[in-house]
């Protein structure tokens, strides 16, 4: 296994920067994530380490190697693939044994190596079948399969449950960060899916506009998100991020959201708010950070309920919020208030965040 | 009528459609094949009889066994049919496969116009590139070769080979080559070993079309052959009218074995043509 180094790399397309600088430092046996919206970059960069995509600019070094001008055989990289890539026309057992052959590796070390990985993923009774008659799970399993056996520096997982159902997701989601944490291996990973970067990760690069938006862990994104991009994108549901404006009334700075004006009761907010450096903001509030209580408690807004929806185990409600449809979750979750019912809301002060409206930074 | 009445005439009228089409269609072979078997005498009997009275295979005995020797026999004339479209065959293949590939997998400058350039010969019929053809078949010495009718053959079973092998590689997923380049190979190397295999039927649909074409050809053969050694089948047909004398019997017989290898290659083939043809035309 071996740590992996982006330095600066840069993809063009014609005039699209479709990878603009991305610098980072990926630990001997990380699990990283690089996740973002269609069209941010992250599939770009995973094909530019693995080889498969040549570079504009910039440096890629796996261990101490610079591999920028290698073929993808010689990188010492293994990669799932959205589709799993398997070779039709080879059975289960070709297909694993075909990296290993490709490599000349010994006929017994080789087939010790597909059984030890056939194991590992419970596929022994599939190697003589063809890829066409497995299930999806199971083509999932002989593609992480033919990763394994190769017993490479890095593995690259490219968007690798996206074609799986979603309870099934969930169920190779686990299996995969075991098997990292099983074989020590250095992974990559790709994800459009905020959920499986947040679960899966030691850290995760959130990506926009082919850039780095924040690298960290997934505690630091969702409770320090550095843009507004981040704390829009990570998060379930979504953090809201309601358009403000700084106002001075009788002596004390406000938020005004919209038809609403809301003093602040903390030093947190008063802090945040005199570092804004202009008067435009975007105020962000988790679902968790907006609590429903009794009518007429001091400090609280009101509003309506727009609509209600119960996941089972929470209760959702949305409402707007300075013009700005916001998302709540009720204390009660058997609540199901109809639309148009008062609601009187107050907000969690020592997690609010504040973001300058013109940079999308945070202001902290 | 009830329901289960008006499918079942329904049923009925569209079969007898169907089956009409197919007696118009095969008719005339029936009657190929039938004539081929008759006497000289019974081929003109009035009212015509389908079946011959007293079969025989005296034209089958005298194609293969010509009497004038400059009217060349059917034995030579099968084997440069077979031989040119053979070659045609594996040349279009050997073309056509790196061309397609390029053309399904590459973005180059002026792909879209050489594919154009491709395709657009087909707007055009056979005969307007005779005469150019001709002359520089003359310039190169190819006139009365197997060179010179492979080559010319080229000019349009290429086009088409390419245009089926395309949808073929349009259908295979880009993830296999660069599955395959990570797991050891080259750019060739994951084309050869991944890529190529799954092109099987493309492959066989593509070259039988190639070789009925080459094998049905008559304008390039009949212009850029001279002597009897070098007539292909199609040509050979045409020399049993001669000034004084129609051979129907001996154009028959002829005729009947012609079409026996290209009937027995599309009943082979007639599956994978089919995929071919609706490769990429619904999501795999």
């Amino acid at each position: 296994m071996a740590e992996v180094s982006l330095k600066n790399i840069v993809k063009l397309y014609g005039d699209v920067r479709a990878v603009d600088g991305v610098s980072l430092d990926i630990h001997d046996k990380e699990f990283v994530t690089l996740v973002g919206p269609s069209g941010c970059g992250k599939t770009t960069t995973l094909h530019m380490i693995a080889g498969l995509i040549e570079l504009d600019g910039g440096d890629i070094l796996i261990g101490k190697n610079n591999v920028s001008e290698l073929d993808p055989k010689d990188r010492d990289i293994a990669m799932v693939f959205q589709n799993y890539a398997l070779y039709p026309h080879k059975s289960v057992r070709d297909n694993l044994m075909f990296p290993l052959r490709m490599r000349k590796i010994d006929k017994t070390t080789a087939a010790q190596r597909v059984s030890r990985a056939s194991k590992i993923l419970s596929i022994e009774q599939l190697l003589d079948r063809k890829p066409k008659q497995l299930s999806g799970g199971q083509q999932q399993r002989v593609a992480l399969g033919r990763a394994i056996v190769r017993d490479p520096a890095v593995f690259l997982m490219d968007e690798p449950l996206s074609n799986l159902d979603a309870k099934l997701r969930v169920q190779m989601r686990t299996e995969i960060k075991h098997l990292q944490q099983e074989l020590q291996a250095t992974m990559i990973y790709v994800t459009h899916d905020q959920i499986e970067a947040m679960t899966m990760s030691d850290r995760i690069a959130v990506m926009d506009k082919g850039k780095v938006q924040q690298f960290g862990s997934p505690d630091e994104l969702f409770n320090r998100p550095n843009n507004v991009f981040v704390a829009g994108f990570i998060g379930n549901p979504p953090m809201n991020l309601i358009p403000a404006q700084l106002v001075s009334e009788g002596g004390s700075k406000k938020l005004r959201m919209g038809q609403i004006t809301y003093s602040p009761q903390t030093g947190h907010v008063h802090d945040l708010m005199n570092k804004a450096a202009g008067e435009k903001v975007i105020v962000g509030l988790r679902n968790t950070a907006i609590q429903m209580v009794a009518p007429g408690t001091a400090g609280s807004i009101l509003t309506e309920v727009y609509t209600v929806e119960p996941t089972g185990d929470v209760t959702y409600v949305q409402t707007n919020i300075g013009d700005k449809m916001c998302t709540i979750s009720s204390p009660d979750v058997a609540y199901r208030g109809r639309l148009g019912d008062p609601l009187t809301l107050r907000i969690d002060e020592t997690r609010l965040y504040l973001f300058d409206d013109l940079s999308g930074k945070a202001i902290w | 009528m009830t329901r289960k009445q008006r499918k079942a005439l329904h049923a009925t009228v569209v079969y007898a459609l169907i089956i009409l089409l197919c007696l118009f269609a095969l008719m005339p072979l029936l009657w190929m094949a039938s004539t081929s078997f008759k006497t000289s005498s019974e081929q003109f009997v009035s009212p015509p009889r389908w079946i011959p009275q007293n079969p025989t295979l005296e034209h089958y005995a005298k194609i293969f066994f010509p009497t004038r020797i400059s009217s060349g026999s059917f034995q030579i004339y099968f084997f440069n049919s077979l031989f040119i479209s053979f070659m045609t065959t594996i040349l279009a293949l050997i073309v056509a496969l790196p061309a397609s590939y390029a053309f399904s997998r590459f973005s180059f400058p002026g792909k879209d116009a050489a594919y154009f350039a491709v395709l657009g010969r087909n707007m055009f019929p056979l005969i307007v590139f005779l005469i150019p053809l001709f002359s520089l078949m003359r310039i190169l010495g190819w006139i009365n070769t197997y060179t010179g009718l492979i080559v010319a053959y080229m000019t349009f079973t290429l086009p088409l080979a390419i245009w089926l092998l395309k949808g073929f590689f349009d259908g295979i997923p880009t993830e296999l080559e660069k599955a395959g380049r990570i797991d050891g190979c080259t750019r060739f190397g994951a084309f050869m070993r991944l890529i190529v295999p799954l092109t099987a039927s493309g492959m066989t649909a593509a070259g039988v079309n190639t070789f009925i074409q080459a094998w049905n050809e008559y304008g390039f053969a009949r212009q850029l052959t001279e002597s009897a050694s070098m007539r292909t089948i199609p040509v050979g047909l045409a020399y049993f009218f001669t000034e004084n004398t129609s051979d129907w019997g001996g154009l028959m017989a002829s005729a009947f074995l012609f079409s026996v290898p290209v009937v027995i290659l599309f009943m082979i083939i007639q599956r994978f043509f089919i995929a071919a043809l609706t490769q990429g035309a619904v999501k795999q």
